[in-house]
């Protein structure tokens, strides 16, 4: 089954659906993709693995490429409910790195919650970002610094 | 397309000799131990599936593995874990040969007969009672430059972020952690060979195999640690 890719914007996020097998003859097209989601105005990126059937080695190296270059100024989360590609991030650690939620709603939620001014985490969240383009943007920074930061220390513990 | 050949075989063992014997001589004796050899004898086929140096067979691979290992009593993971490891060997395989046709020498020898044949990789899948057993070898001949097999669908190899996560190591981290046994071996011209094998459910070995994982548990996770993605996030 070929890749298959669509982005979209949803709340503050970016949502980037991938369906099919992320394998070494697509992973440039995902990552083609990714760039170009991180380079929109939106703070967040939310990959939605979902109708992934297959991910190997090169399709999470290039989450995680992504994940370095969006957490500068944003951040990037998975949404991943099936098992078979979630085991694969959990082998490889990735799940100590990622945020990782079972549902759209939920990642996208999470964002609203990155982005909302002075990190008040309410429905209207949305709006709020938006609108304060600045306040937001320095919520964004201080929060997603700490969620990456957060889990990766707790990682060696994790592996070892 | 690859071609795709069943060969059954009355004398044991014949097509993954072939496949092993031109690189790396095999230890038949090896690791399976008697208990296995009693199994020997109902091993009943081999698949040998030949496929262009190129990314773009690696799905076939994929589904070929996915028919041989669905008929055998593993469970769904175990054929989720077989389908990534022997991916990822299919990889690595195409990766090798596409750089072993940039390295300078390999310019160098540029050939001005194009039709020398691309390389293959070559994958054989052998179904026993206890196991299922994988090779994959890259039939790598050098090719001249204008027919170097298609790493332009690879990443690039610099200026990636992606580059610094040791694509490769994870690779091999991936194959040793889905499956029981992993070898690599290299041959004289540079070709490489990789033999993988998953153990049934409940086989002697593969109980053997999982207490072996389990005893040096700490050590085998030290060094998967090191080749982990998320060390180098850091």
């Amino acid at each position: 089954m070929d890749l298959r890719l669509r982005s979209r914007k949803a709340e503050s996020a970016t949502v980037v659906e991938v369906g099919g097998e992320v394998e070494l003859h697509s992973a440039g097209q995902l990552r083609d993709e990714l760039v170009r989601a991180g380079a929109s105005d939106n703070p967040c990126v939310v990959v939605d693995l979902s109708r992934v059937t297959f991910i190997d080695s090169t399709g999470l190296g290039v989450l995680v490429g992504a994940l370095k270059s969006v957490r500068e100024r944003g951040a990037l989360s998975l949404v991943c409910p099936q098992r078979s590609v979630r085991r694969v991030l959990e082998i490889t650690g990735l799940t100590q790195v990622f945020p990782i939620f079972n549902t759209l709603e939920d990642a996208v939620a999470s964002c609203i919650k990155l982005t909302a001014p002075n990190g008040a985490a309410s429905s209207g969240g949305a709006d709020g970002a938006e609108t304060g383009d600045a306040n937001g943007a320095t919520g964004v920074q201080t929060a997603s610094a700490k969620s990456m930061r957060a889990p990766a220390t707790g990682m060696g513990g994790a592996n070892g | 397309m690859g071609k795709t050949r069943a060969a059954q075989s009355a004398v044991a063992l014949p097509v993954m000799d072939d496949a092993a014997g031109s690189i790396a001589p095999r230890h038949k004796t090896e690791m399976r131990g008697a208990a296995a050899d009693d199994v020997a004898a109902e091993n009943k086929a081999s698949i040998e599936i030949h496929i262009p140096s190129s990314t773009e067979y690696v799905r076939v691979v994929r589904l070929a593995v996915t028919g041989v290992a669905s008929r055998m009593p593993f469970s769904y993971d175990d054929v989720e874990d077989i389908k990534l490891a022997v991916s990822e060997a299919c990889n690595n395989a195409i990766l090798h040969a596409a750089n072993a046709s940039n390295t300078p020498a390999a310019n160098d020898q540029a050939h001005p007969d194009a039709s020398v044949a691309p390389p293959t990789v070559g994958i054989v899948l052998t179904p026993w009672a206890d196991r299922l057993e994988i090779t994959v070898a890259d039939e790598g001949r050098v090719p001249p430059p204008g027919i170097a097999p298609q790493a332009s669908n690879a990443l690039p190899a610099s200026q990636s972020a992606v580059e610094e996560l040791q694509e490769g190591g994870m690779g091999l981290f991936l194959m040793q952690a889905l499956m029981d046994h992993v070898e690599h071996h290299t041959g004289a011209e540079s070709n490489t060979l990789v033999r993988l094998v998953k153990y049934v459910p409940g086989s002697p070995l593969a109980r053997a195999s999982a207490s072996r994982a389990a005893a040096s548990d700490a050590s085998t996770s030290h060094e998967a640690a090191s080749h982990a993605p998320a060390r180098h996030s850091q």
